[in-house]
């Protein structure tokens, strides 16, 4: 059992070695090496290494407006995912998986199967080396073993409650209700029957009440005394008590006789001053430095929430403080000493501080890793914002000073020192410099009876064995058992659980998969009515196959929501510009969005009412908040203010679309087009103003090409970009498009839309072997997943002709948001079951306006799996809102270049969302960010629990609570050496391949062959026959009445009728 | 009235004799049944007499038949008047609860003999009609718990803290009944044991007596200076008879039936000097409860505290002042117990009552949680509690004659609130520090259940609670 | 039933509906084996709810309809001894009318706001529940007609208050935050109860029509000796500082904001705080007295408007923010009250709780609000606190900034001057006794003590 867990880790990611056929990721056999390689020399040096290590592992989440999903665990991305997962519960002493108890009632009910879960456990046991048939102690195998640590909860009580449980539930009196109980207590009786009439007192003391038992407490025990003839009716009328009596006091005896330990090892960790003072004194200066502390740096942070800004921020954190500290007295013992430390440090940088401030500490350079990630691991929100705005500062707002860790961990040792300091004067400890080491934590000794008496105990009672064959236990054989035990640990365990809960989910789908996948995936009809390109993520997969039922004849498509495209992009009545584009691409062309000409007049008579509207805003929000102002506006709107709060409450949906019509009429809307300036003249920001004509043709035949679009174009092509609506929401922008950098996606559609209608455009795509019939018109669109709205653009430029076509799919959209809406809604528990399609739209409406809606969508909740494919392969499948559906056609790729791309963008970002969900899951209090009820915005770049301590990170138990951790499932229509060579080529899907971050299926294009990635090689995975699929004419008619996730099911209305 | 036969002395001896039957009965099983037996008989026939007493008009007195004791003359040994009925009932279902509501112990018969007898010696001090069985009941209170508390095997050593208290309680006492004997038997003849005629007649020798009476008072009262054993006691004794101790106050019982009777009408020296007490009391323990860090330890110093408020109401002489310490005796002792019972189920499952080492118990157990919230609230008198008439029966009672006296007393009560919060938050509540193996089991769910009906249902109708206390009150004004 | 019958059932309606509601659900919660479906739960609090809104219009209807100044109901006494009765008297006059409906709308409001927004948490019925029990204690305070029985809602909207800001018991920062509330309000409302017990000494009434002579609300006076109205009017302003978090005790109430958005909106953005406005309205005519207890409260309202209106400039979180912007306008009426202008006050209360509760409610949409703001504005940068940089030196500045982000270091002198004093006397004292029972308990050598987590052996045998 290897037990690195130590916060050590190399920053430097280890290259990853890409064998293309047998890649032996071993299992955690031996630790692959996590200590820093070359130390660096000096001390300045030393703290360098420290804070890159520290910024590394710290949460890597930008402001809030920003937000876009990414590993949690991107710091460990580089190891296998048990094992990191292993490292990670030691470094962040978190749950990485869900808990043994879930695990276990999903047993019960049949999410994993008992024979999947055998399954598992045996492939572990290999993995692992293990002899699988090894005897153990002569009652039982390894494997039975472990199976019962699997189904049965083994964990030892502390000694206080099995004394309980011995006194109140007679615990050691009776024995677990099983089937072959009876057959036990009358083994047992015969036994004890015979062995009674031959014992000793002394024997019978022992058998009886255990070791140390002394015959007076016969009575209190059995209500007999410690007679044979006593012993003997009491084994006629009743026996249980003394069979299972006895039974526990063997144990207790064995116990006695077996070396015990403790079942896990706690991990060491560094023990700091502030350790060494809580257990000498009893006082946390944690409690004193860090309120003070993270005050500070939300206030240096803040992006104009308060109505002053704090002055001197141009001088970095650390000077800023240490300005403002010093401008007044001080009432705080700590305080004073942190200023009087500040003085002396008047003149020193950051770095300079913090070397001192160390030295004083008496932390040597060796230990400087660990320290500082120690210390900073304690306030990971704001330490790692520092860290994160030091690496992006585009994400800053652009009048905020520029932010650095440095001096973030400037002033927390700085604060640290001084508390040390006063805390050892003050309790008279001496001198400070010698109280960090590295310590384990002290556990008690484990004791025998609730560590070894009370799993032997319980392990008789499952395995059925009886007394006579207890006896027979020798305390060599029972260390052993324990033994075994104790190596297979909860991690352990969890893993194997987790292994068989996605085993059984990947069955259900590859089994549907396979049933569903035509004979001839390549055919395709004849033209189609109209086609959709989506985004690919996976709430559309519900809205593309509706669209699909409500209107056989339509195609649909899944593509990345920027469509290839990465602007700058300003709305009409946005503030500045905003990126549209993929995380870690930094956009290239500005794009605006103007009035038309002739409706420039609408257009400034909105921007000057909207102005003036925003300045009345501006005075009401600060206004509201000071004392003169203030009164005012309670005495002046106050009094009718509930009024608003009510409607809007009490009727949001209503209240919205009244707002709306409002709106409408005071703030005339104008018509816009985007400009696209194609000689690419440079903007005032530095970027080109437009796309080239060049460029233009690249991004409509990559996205064409990309999704499989080469022939059939349909007279109509809609492409629908995605965002989402939601009120009193936080975390709004991790509810768009992820494709977009978190923002809604709407205007890339629109500009691509528009070089895509150019006719010069199609002829120069028509040279590259892609026809577009003059007669296709492209229209751009939003999917609003929220209150499942579709907007569409440009509408009057639509030509005359396609105005039925248009009417036509604008029907089949609309019955499909419907039923799309209606289908979302089966999710929500307010939302009634037996509704009809209308209510359920309803009811998602209201959520997106609906100021108490903590959950306006369930969003990625519940995403799972990854199918890059051509459609037929899904189409007609019910995937319940649960895959992200890429389109690709190997038959036109030869060359692989296409997979490349497509995976290049959907595995990382697939995967992201999904790990994202995972550990915010399994974890919500450290990697994800709690519950969102006492969420309060800070400064506009995060979230705290009420108004103290820390940012939180990651997603709240509202986005995950109905989440199904697992890894997601990409299935890919390509073969295993296309698989392989596209992953060599991107060392990023290589990582996640083949370190097990993702579960990765090779489906042959052309046989329909199934084949998973796993442990370094594909093997097949379709060897059995598939379970029949069930069959329904809708989506609605298969989900109606259940709220569960589904396992797939073939939708026969999507196929037209073909069965 | 007089009943026709020794009802009284049966009810009485009833727990005696139970204690008696546990001894020698076979198994813990056996045990239990006796004790919820006897001592849900005791409280049946207890709330009779209450109700026979209070039926009397004027809050007359029911006495067992006249017995022939020789030189001592013809009279009867155990009566109840409306104060000695009530608080008679309060101590039974005290006891009920106590029996019956506990965790359950290794072996579960001494833990009950001891209750039994210390519920008879509560009960025979309650009915006593004479002075002697009286001062021997009261002086006997501690001994069933010193002499096989089931913490021999278990606990530290406490022989000490049994013995002292029980001198200290017992010594002046039987000084102070020697010297009544001495001093007035010349002029009451036989009679000056029978409480019933010697408040009527002048005393000789009452000062050095009061000094006497008020040492054992302090004593019993766990009042100021002498108060250390009673915290020490809740921590480290047997909590089933502590608690029947504390409930039962059998220190203002003596204060109000044989002390009271010996200055009529003039609270001379002695009201003073036990307000001082209890005013130092209350708010000393209101302070040092503010930073205890174990449970038992705390409900140790919440009850000097309450006991502190209680005697101030006492010693105040006025009707509502008077009225409202009797309510907060009964209400405060039915709380106490409710308090005592859950912070006992809580050592019963997690093996400690430790603050520091408690956290997060909501989680295994929100039925024990709330009971715990529910009697913390009812003990230190919030509204919908009987504590809370109690509460603002003294308060009027005192701030009326002695502002200031007053506004302490609402400090010290402030600060047990406090204390008792902090403690709630602290051990129930917060980051999971232990989880305990099972909640509340039905058992004690019933039992705590019952108690808090009787403290929140007399707090939401109190008239009830309060014409019954007003008829005791009458008791104490002879 | 006459129309004056059943108005008297009514008032007895309005507190009594929200209290049943609590007991329907703390029973079902602690008595049933499966616990009650969310539905349940919210309907039954609704029901209580929206009883209590119907009742409070009935009520202003029926005020505003008769002849009388004010609606009384006596039902005394409650219990009586001896010569003390504790009167159960409900009055409903202006005052309290206005109230009654705008607490009981904000508090449907909230409960329609919280089925959703509390949906599926964990304490979804304990919310609830202490919601219910919330609105009982606060329509029973603001319906109260003797002092005794406003201390009563009083202590009650106090306790669910604690718990409702430590309602996330599983973290240690909501624990702290609700123990501070409960030790400021546990403080300062001896104070409430001190000035009750006075009251009735000097009036010998409770009863607010009693106690403050001819007249009714806003117009009546007190007939007392001047030093008993001083005396009887600063306690009140005690208790009404701790509850409405005024200066120097308010450093509760931006640490409250630890609980679900809900609640914290209703308790701290409006109706909670000014329960300590609404009993200095209440018992204005005392204040009409006494020149110095005017003074004293005049002077605590201006700190209390001054201290929050430039610690909350320099907050940076949107909750923390709106509490001290709540206290400000909270102090502003802390000083009409004490200027006497008692029409000013009650307008200016109920426009600052419908406006607080409103924003507060919606603090989480702060960002979509700057969003949206910034895009009016077409993105033109509004520059905030320049006048302050007008009006102080660069020095200055700095040093009222800092003074500003520590509060003014007014909870520091607190603990260094009030509670560290008394808690470093409890551990004198606790040590001393330690070492007492050191003489009188002696641990076994050996074997553990039952009080330590040590159990010897023979306990699992």
């Amino acid at each position: 059992m290897q037990s690195t867990s130590s916060r050590s880790l190399d920053t430097s990611f280890e290259s990853v070695h890409l064998q293309t056929h047998a890649v032996r990721v071993s299992d955690p056999g031996p630790a692959p090496s996590i200590a820093p390689a070359q130390p660096p020399a000096d001390a300045r040096d030393r703290l360098h290494h420290a804070l890159e290590h520290a910024a590394h592992l710290l949460p890597d989440q930008a402001p809030l407006e920003m937000f876009v999903h990414h590993n949690t665990l991107h710091a460990l991305a580089h190891l296998p995912f048990h094992h990191a997962l292993r490292i990670a519960h030691g470094v962040y002493d978190a749950q990485v998986y869900r808990s043994e108890q879930e695990f276990r009632s999903d047993l019960a009910c049949g999410r994993i199967d008992p024979e999947e879960l055998d399954r598992e456990l045996d492939r572990y046991l290999h993995q692992r080396g293990l002899d699988p048939t090894q005897d153990m102690g002569g009652l039982c195998t390894r494997r039975a073993l472990y199976a019962v640590a699997l189904r049965v909860d083994l964990a030892p009580p502390t000694r206080a409650a099995l004394r309980w449980r011995v006194r109140e539930e007679q615990f050691d009196r009776r024995l677990a209700a099983r089937a072959d109980t009876n057959r036990m207590i009358e083994a047992g009786r015969d036994y004890l029957r015979e062995l009674v009439t031959r014992a000793t007192t002394a024997e019978l003391t022992q058998r009886f009440l255990g070791p140390n038992g002394v015959p007076s407490r016969m009575g209190e025990r059995y209500a007999i005394p410690l007679e044979i003839g006593a012993l003997l009716r009491q084994l006629e009328t009743d026996p249980e008590p003394l069979v299972a009596g006895s039974m526990w006091q063997t144990c207790r005896v064995l116990a006695r006789e077996c070396e015990v330990h403790a079942s896990a090892e706690a991990p060491a960790r560094t023990w700091t001053h502030r350790d060494e003072l809580l257990n000498r004194t009893g006082r946390d200066i944690w409690e004193q430095t860090l309120p003070e502390l993270l005050g500070w740096a939300a206030a240096y942070l803040e992006e104009g929430l308060a109505y002053w800004p704090m002055p001197g921020r141009e001088a970095g954190f650390f000077g800023a403080v240490r300005e403002l500290l010093l401008a007044r007295g001080h009432v705080r013992p700590w305080i004073r000493r942190a200023v009087e430390r500040l003085e002396q440090l008047r003149e020193a940088t950051a770095t300079d501080a913090i070397l001192t401030a160390l030295a004083a500490l008496g932390v040597a350079p060796e230990q400087y890793d660990q320290y500082l990630l120690e210390l900073l691991a304690v306030t990971p929100g704001f330490a790692g914002m520092f860290s994160r705005l030091e690496r992006h500062p585009h994400e800053r707002a652009t009048l905020a000073p520029p932010t650095s860790l440095t001096e973030f961990c400037a002033v927390r040792l700085v604060f640290e020192w001084a508390a040390v300091e006063l805390a050892a004067t003050e309790h008279g400890l001496g001198a400070i410099d010698t109280l960090v080491r590295t310590a384990a934590t002290r556990r008690d000794a484990p004791h025998p009876d609730t560590h070894a008496a009370y799993r032997l105990f319980i392990l008789a009672q499952v395995l059925g064995l009886a007394p006579a064959q207890l006896d027979t236990l020798t305390p060599s054989a029972a260390n052993e058992l324990l033994d075994a035990l104790d190596t297979f640990d909860e991690l352990d365990r969890c893993r194997v659980f987790l292994e068989a809960y996605e085993l059984r989910y990947r069955t259900q789908i590859l089994d549907g998969m396979r049933s569903n996948r035509p004979a001839k995936p390549g055919l395709r009809a004849a033209r189609p009515s109209a086609q959709f390109v989506t985004c690919i993520d996976d709430r559309e997969e519900s809205f593309r196959r509706h669209i699909e039922e409500v209107d056989p004849s339509v195609e649909t498509f899944g593509a990345a929501g920027s469509f290839g495209l990465a602007i700058a992009y300003r709305g009409l009545d946005a503030a500045g510009h905003i990126p549209l584009a993929p995380a870690g691409v930094r956009p290239r062309h500005e794009i605006f969005e103007h009035p038309l000409t002739q409706d420039a007049a609408i257009g400034e008579r909105r921007r000057s009412r909207r102005r003036r509207w925003g300045a009345f805003l501006h005075q009401l929000f600060f206004g509201s908040r000071s004392a003169v102002r203030g009164a005012l506006t309670s005495l002046a709107i106050g009094p009718l203010a509930w009024l608003p709060l009510g409607v809007r409450i009490m009727a949001p949906r209503a209240s919205v679309r009244a707002l709306a019509w409002v709106g409408a009429r005071v703030l005339p809307k104008p018509r816009t087009r985007l400009t696209n300036d194609e000689a690419c003249g440079p903007s005032p920001r530095g970027l080109a103003s437009g796309y080239g004509f060049a460029e233009q043709v690249d991004r409509v035949h990559a996205l064409l090409e990309g999704i499989g679009l080469r022939e059939s174009v349909a007279p109509l092509v809609f492409l629908l970009a995605h965002g989402s609506t939601s009120v009193n929401n936080p975390h709004a922008a991790a509810y768009d498009c992820g494709a977009c950098g978190g923002r809604r996606g709407g205007a890339t559609g629109r500009l691509l839309v528009s070089f895509a209608n150019d006719p010069a455009v199609r002829v120069a795509i028509a040279a590259r072997g892609i026809q577009i019939p003059s007669d296709t018109w492209f229209v751009a669109g939003e999917h609003d997943t929220t209150a499942d709205r579709i907007e569409l653009f440009d509408l009057d430029l639509l030509p005359a002709s396609h105005a039925g076509q248009l009417e036509r799919a604008r029907a089949v959209m609309e019955e499909a948001r419907t039923r799309n809406g209606h289908e979302r809604s089966r999710k929500f528990e307010h939302a009634a079951l037996t509704s009809s399609a209308q209510v359920g739209l309803r009811h998602v409406e209201a959520r997106a306006s609906h100021f108490g809606e903590t959950r306006p969508e369930y969003n990625h909740c519940t995403n799972a799996m990854c199918v890059v494919s051509r459609r037929s392969l899904t189409r007609g499948l019910f995937l319940d809102r649960r895959a992200f559906l890429v389109s690709y056609d190997p038959d036109s790729d030869r060359t692989g270049a296409v997979l490349d791309r497509l995976l290049a963008i959907a595995a990382p970002v697939g995967a992201g969302i999904n790990l994202e969900y995972y550990f915010s899951r399994v974890d919500p209090e450290r990697f994800g960010c709690g519950t969102k009820l006492p969420h309060n915005v800070c400064g506009y770049i995060g979230v705290l629990n009420g108004t103290s301590g820390d940012l939180r990170t990651g997603l709240s138990t509202q986005m995950t609570e109905i989440h199904e951790p697992m890894r997601l499932l990409v299935i890919v229509e390509a073969t295993p050496q296309a698989l392989l060579a596209a992953a060599a080529r991107e060392p990023i899907v290589a990582e996640l391949i083949t370190k097990g971050w993702i579960r990765l299926v090779s489906v042959d294009p052309d046989t329909g062959e199934m084949q998973l990635f796993e442990a370094g090689a594909f093997v097949a995975c379709d060897t059995h026959e598939p379970a029949p699929l069930a069959t329904a004419t809708t989506s609605g008619a298969y989900y109606a009445g259940r709220r569960e996730p589904l396992p797939p099911a073939r939708v026969l209305a999507a196929l037209g009728g073909q069965s | 009235m007089n009943y026709p036969f020794s009802l009284i002395f049966i009810i009485v001896a009833l727990p005696l004799l139970g204690a008696a039957l546990v001894k020698r009965s076979s198994g813990p099983d056996h045990a239990r049944q006796i004790g919820g037996v006897i001592a849900g008989a005791v409280l049946l026939a207890l709330a009779y007499v209450l109700l026979d007493v209070v039926a009397q008009d004027g809050g007359g007195r029911v006495e067992d038949p006249a017995l022939a004791l020789g030189w001592f003359g013809v009279r009867p040994l155990f009566g109840f008047d409306a104060l000695s009925a009530v608080l008679a009932l309060t101590n039974a279902i005290t006891a009920f609860a106590v029996i019956v509501g506990a965790p359950r112990s290794r072996d579960e018969r001494p833990r009950i003999t001891t209750l039994l007898a210390t519920e008879g010696l509560i009960l025979t001090m309650l009915a006593s009609l004479d002075l002697v069985i009286l001062a021997l009941a009261f002086a006997c209170l501690v001994s069933p718990a010193g002499a096989h508390g089931p913490s021999r095997r278990e606990g530290p050593d406490t022989t000490r803290l049994y013995r002292a208290v029980f001198i200290a309680g017992a010594l002046p006492l039987a000084a102070a009944v020697g010297l009544i004997s001495f001093a007035n038997l010349g002029s009451l003849g036989p009679d000056v044991f029978d409480l019933r005629v010697i408040s009527m007649l002048p005393h000789r020798g009452a000062s050095v007596v009061l000094g006497l009476l008020m040492l054992t008072v302090l004593v019993r009262m766990a009042l100021l200076p002498l108060h250390s054993w009673l915290p020490a006691m809740t921590q480290h004794g047997p909590l089933g008879p502590t608690v029947l101790l504390v409930a039962s106050q059998s220190g203002a019982y003596l204060f109000v039936r044989v002390a009271f009777v010996f200055f009529p009408g003039d609270a001379g020296g002695l009201t003073t000097w036990l307000t001082l007490g209890g005013v130092a009391s209350a708010l000393y323990g209101g302070v040092i409860s503010l930073i205890q860090d174990d449970l038992r330890r705390l409900i140790g110093w919440l009850s000097v505290s309450q006991a502190g408020l209680m005697i101030i109401g006492l010693c105040s002489l006025e009707s509502d002042g008077v009225a409202g310490a009797v309510v907060y005796w009964t209400s405060y002792g039915t709380a106490v117990t409710g308090l005592a019972l859950t912070v006992w189920a809580v050592q019963a499952r997690t093996g400690t009552t430790t603050i520091a080492q408690l956290g997060g118990l909501v989680e295994s157990c929100p039925r024990l949680t709330v009971a715990f919230a529910a009697f913390a609230v009812a003990s230190v008198g919030f509204p919908g509690s009987l504590g809370f008439v109690g509460e603002d029966l003294l308060i009027h009672g005192v701030l009326d004659s002695h502002p200031l006296l007053g506004v302490l007393m609402l400090v010290a009560t402030a600060l047990n609130g406090i204390a008792l919060i902090r403690a709630l938050f602290r051990v129930f509540l917060g980051p999971v520090k232990i989880a305990a193996p099972a909640d509340l089991r039905a058992r004690e769910l019933w039992v705590v259940a019952g108690l808090a009906a009787v403290v929140f249902g007399l707090g939401l109708w109190p008239r009830l609670a309060v014409d019954v206390v007003g008829l005791a009150r009458l008791c104490i004004h002879v | 039933m006459s129309f004056v019958d059943l108005t008297a059932q009514v008032m007895i309606a309005v507190p009594l509906a929200p209290l049943l509601a609590f007991v329907v659900v703390a029973l079902a919660e602690l008595g049933l084996p499966t616990p009650a479906s969310e539905r349940v739960v919210a309907r039954s609090v609704r029901l209580g709810a929206a009883v209590a809104l119907v009742g409070s219009v009935w009520l202003a209807i029926a005020l505003a309809r008769s002849p009388a100044t004010e609606l009384v109901l006596d039902r005394s006494p409650w219990f009586e001894v001896g010569h003390y009765k504790f009167a159960a008297r409900l009055t409903v006059d202006s005052l309290s009318a206005i109230m009654l409906v705008l607490a009981s709308t904000l508090t449907l409001i909230g409960v329609r706001f919280s089925v959703s927004y509390m949906h599926r948490d964990p304490g979804f019925r304990r919310f609830f529940a202490l919601i219910a029990l919330f609105e009982a204690g606060l329509m029973l305070l603001l319906e109260a007609g003797t002092i005794d029985l406003l201390f009563i809602g009083w202590e009650i909207v106090g306790l669910t208050s604690t718990f409702l800001i430590a309602f996330f018991h599983g973290r240690d920062a909501p624990l702290a935050a609700g123990l501070r509330a409960f030790v400021t309000y546990r403080s300062c409302d001896v104070g409430l109860l001190a000035g009750a017990v006075l009251l009735h000494h000097y009036a010998h009434t409770s009863a607010f029509d009693g106690a403050f002579g001819a007249g009714h609300w806003p117009v009546g006076t007190a007939h007392l000796e001047p030093h008993a109205a001083t005396l009887i009017a600063l306690l009140f302003m005690l208790a009404a500082m701790g509850k409405a978090g005024a200066f120097p005790v308010g450093g509760w109430l931006p640490r409250a904001m630890e609980g679900p958005t809900p609640s914290s909106a209703l308790f701290y953005g409006g109706l909670s705080v000014s329960a300590g406005a609404y009993l200095l309205l209440r018992v204005a005519p005392l204040f009409a007295e006494s020149m110095v207890a005017r003074v004293a409260l005049g002077l605590v309202g201006v700190a209390t408007a001054v201290h929050a209106t430039i610690v909350g400039r320099v907050q940076t979180d949107a909750k923390t923010q709106l509490t001290y912007a709540s206290a400000t306008q909270i102090g502003l009426v802390f000083v009409w009250i004490a200027l006497d202008l008692r029409w000013l006050a009650i307008f200016h209360l109920f426009g600052h709780i419908s406006l607080r509760t409103f924003q507060l409610l919606r603090a989480p949409a702060i960002l979509a609000d700057r969003h949206h703001r910034l895009g009016a504005l077409g993105g033109a940068h509004v520059e905030t606190g320049r006048h302050l940089e007008r009006m102080f030196p660069a020095r200055l500045r700095l040093r009222l900034y800092a003074l500003a982000r520590a509060g003014f270091d007014i909870d520091s002198l607190l603990d260094l001057l009030l509670v560290a004093p008394l808690l470093s006397v409890a551990h004198r004292a606790a040590r001393f006794e330690r070492a007492v029972t050191a003489m009188l308990v002696r641990p076994r050598t050996g074997r553990g003590s039952i009080s330590s987590s040590q159990l010897d052996d023979e306990d699992l045998a």
